[in-house]
């Protein structure tokens, strides 16, 4: 339904995007991955029509946008990364401005701007002042002036960042129902492997601005299905060991956390006597140790050799 | 469109300290401009503002008395010599003067005290009194000899203004001279000021001295009138960089791609700022000339037609002002900063205030200046504002406010030019 083809995006020197690729289905949801400065919102600016791409393009039922980028402008509900909103004013008066804008008047305004005020949570205080508003609230607002003219794909760039927990469940669970109750397709971009993890159907990785890695979360976290997580917690640090560890070439990686090492070894090459042994050595005091399944961050970490936040 | 419109009144609305200091600061700077440098607390009813001391040297009778002397001796008919002497008894030119203290009409703008010269100078110099009508002796012997018999120099009055010679006691110099001009009393005006060049060369308001008329053939100005235009073209500069500033801090960058998105033009975007710049302008000196015309009583316009051009020349001013605001707008978004909204009212409003003669009377600027001014659109505003009120016809405004509308044009075809639009796709 709408696509990238080798989208790229150069500012001065700086490679943004380069040769991004991506495709979404009606009615799927699709999360984009990737630390800060991945590229991810220039991405989706590029796709949003708000961006022009230094070369490559992008299609809707495969006709270039960049020609004619009312077409999907109709269709598409951008949630900015950062708040697109008066502050000075209400969130009814936001609301009404931007519904207005899209043309909607009269009564088929106030019922619309009540149905997004529900779906967000926010009717009770839909008159006060959005600079009173706490950070998840702008966020929930934000998001409900991208849903007033039914758009039918809705692009989210990191909506629950800078948020407590409970508003960023709170969007979450709305993201959900708005693909499963509304059928929404919906294109979702963080830095936060849970929520990628729980709300997409397929995932992008980005890196630098380019797409590393493109599959379900199954498919991707199988890219590491050959190997396994073992976390070791230590009652204080201990560089020796963290050398020796390294040192030893049946151990693929080694990094350290806050409360001891992360590893990741080949899987069932029984590294842990190994581990214990070593400890023993240096009289490390093992206060934990944990084997994991490979998450998203392992694949993340796996393809560039760093965290997904540093 | 309309909603562009209302979007951006409302954002004003919500600050009202920012919206009240836009509306109120002319209004606040004319009184305090128009009663600093006038000194006049003009329009009060009750409205005594300053003392002025009478001295009057010399003995009428005896003037009279010595002018019917020399009327005796001259060689015409005893007939003629009577009378004379009966119009003299009947018309003394110090009289003309006391009666004009007298009037209601002098009396609300100046209270008289008799006093001999040196209390009349201590009080000056004691700041009790702001000018002092010194009447010397032989005035009315000399008077009555070059009005009755056309010999002589006449006399002179004397006002003598101190050290602190306040625009009052400038008016009271004009009354002065127009009762002598208007009653030929064979008299000139000698002016003793302290202290040179400090008034400013307003006349007063005629309507306060009833039927005095001025000799000007203009309709003369208070400086409170002065300054009401004066602060009102100057803070109307203001109200551009505001509504720019305003798009700005309201992040517009992220708004502003909503509005992209949303399929319409961002044109919408620029021309709201630029219509409510002008709708702001308007309506701030529509409140400040009302004030200033109903509270401070600054003036008055005789029929509908004069307030009709007034009228005319705020809105031609206010449309050229909205082409700022737009500029300004489109500037700040395509520098995505607000340093130039901050350089305009930070200095550039100044420059052109001065430049435009709302600091000082253009007349009182060098030329090279006050020509600079006819090119700024407060200066144009301003010039038209006076020149109106003062009677001068449209004729004469005229070509200011066509210069002012083709300032409009260039400014919006510059600020369309500049504007980002490079963000459509
Ligand atoms: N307008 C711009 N001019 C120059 N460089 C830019 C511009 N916008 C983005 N960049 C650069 O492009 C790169 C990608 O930025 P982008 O905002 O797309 O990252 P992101 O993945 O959205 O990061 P984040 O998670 O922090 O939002 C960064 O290095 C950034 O500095
Ligand atoms: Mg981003």
């Amino acid at each position: 339904m709408l696509e990238t083809v080798n989208l790229k995006k150069v500012f001065k020197q700086n490679v943004a995007a380069d040769d991004v690729n991506l495709y979404l289905d009606q009615g799927e949801s699709v999360g984009l991955l990737g630390p800060n400065g991945a590229g991810k919102s220039t991405t989706i600016s590029m796709i949003s029509t708000l961006l022009r791409p230094t070369s490559g393009d992008v299609k809707w039922h495969g006709k270039s946008v960049i020609k004619n980028p009312n077409e999907i402008r109709d269709v598409l509900g951008v949630v900015p990364q950062e708040i697109a909103l008066y502050k000075e004013l209400s969130a009814l008066e936001n609301l009404k401005f931007f519904g207005k804008i899209y043309g909607l008047k009269g009564k088929q305004l106030d019922k619309k701007i009540q149905e997004v005020l529900e779906i967000v949570g926010l009717t009770e205080r839909q008159k006060d002042l959005v600079k009173t508003y706490s950070g998840g609230m702008k966020r929930r607002i934000n998001i409900a002036v991208a849903l007033l003219h039914e758009p039918v794909i809705i692009i989210m760039d990191e909506p629950t960042v800078g948020i407590d927990p409970q508003s960023r469940n709170y969007i979450l669970e709305m993201v959900r129902q708005l693909k499963e109750e509304k059928g929404m397709t919906v294109l979702y971009t963080s830095h936060y492997m849970e929520e990628v993890e729980r709300l997409c159907d397929r995932i992008y990785i980005m890196d630098h601005g380019k797409v590393i890695a493109t599959g379900t979360k199954e498919e991707l976290t199988s890219i590491l299905s050959s190997e396994e997580t073992i976390i070791v917690d230590f009652d204080r640090p201990y560089p020796n060991l963290v050398n020796k560890l390294e040192k030893n070439e049946s151990i693929l990686q080694v990094t350290e956390t806050d409360n001891g090492i992360k590893l990741i070894v080949p899987k069932g090459s029984r590294q842990l006597g190994t581990i214990f042994n070593l400890a023993e050595k240096e009289e490390a005091q093992i206060t934990s140790i944990n084997v994991q399944v490979p998450t998203l961050e392992d694949v993340f970490l796996h393809l560039t050799g760093r965290k997904l936040r540093d | 469109m309309w909603s562009f419109l209302k979007k951006d009144i409302l954002v004003l609305f919500r600050d009202k300290t920012e919206l009240a200091v836009l509306l109120l600061m002319p209004l606040v700077l004319t009184s305090i401009l128009g009663f600093a440098l006038g000194g006049v607390m003009s329009g009060s009813t009750e409205g005594i503002s300053s003392s002025v001391a009478f001295v009057q040297k010399g003995q009428t009778e005896q003037d009279v008395k010595r002018f019917k002397e020399e009327v005796k001796q001259l060689p015409i008919p005893d007939e003629a010599k009577a009378q004379i002497s009966e119009a003299v008894d009947s018309f003394q030119p110090v009289n003309v003067i006391t009666d004009v203290f007298n009037s209601d009409e002098f009396n609300e703008m100046f209270q008289i005290k008799s006093m001999n010269e040196t209390d009349a100078l201590s009080a000056l110099s004691n700041e009790e009194v702001s000018a002092i009508l010194i009447v010397p002796e032989d005035f009315t012997y000399e008077a009555l000899r070059k009005m009755v018999l056309e010999q002589g120099e006449g006399s002179e009055l004397i006002v003598q203004t101190g050290d602190h010679s306040s625009f009052s006691a400038s008016i009271f110099e004009d009354v002065i001279e127009i009762i002598i001009n208007q009653l030929n009393l064979g008299s000139a005006i000698a002016k003793e000021t302290g202290e040179e060049g400090v008034v400013p060369s307003f006349e007063n308001d005629s309507s306060e001295l009833g039927d005095v008329q001025s000799v000007t053939d203009k309709k003369p100005m208070s400086p409170l009138q002065y300054y009401t235009f004066a602060m009102g073209v100057m803070f109307a500069l203001y109200v551009g960089s505001t509504m720019a500033h305003k798009g700005y801090v309201e992040n517009f960058q992220n708004v502003f791609n909503r509005i992209i998105l949303s399929g319409k033009h961002p044109m919408m975007y620029l021309s709201g700022k630029g219509i409510s710049t002008m709708l702001l302008v308007f309506i701030q000196l529509v409140i400040l000339f009302t004030i200033s015309v109903l509270v401070l009583r600054s003036f008055m316009m005789d029929d509908i037609i004069e307030w009709a051009g007034i009228a005319l020349i705020t809105f031609v001013y206010a449309i050229s002002i909205g082409s700022v605001g737009a500029l300004l707008t489109s500037i700040t978004m395509r520098a995505n900063s607000s340093s130039i909204t901050g350089v305009f009212s930070g200095g550039i409003v100044s420059i052109l205030a001065f430049l435009g003669g709302s600091f000082v009377p253009k007349t009182q600027l060098p030329e090279f200046i006050s020509v600079l001014g006819g090119w700024t659109p407060n200066g144009l505003a301003l010039t038209s504002y006076l020149q109106w009120s003062q009677g001068l016809g449209f004729d004469f405004i005229l070509p200011s406010l066509i210069k002012l509308l083709i300032f409009t044009i260039i400014i919006l075809s510059i600020s369309l030019m500049i504007f980002p639009r490079k963000r459509v796709v």
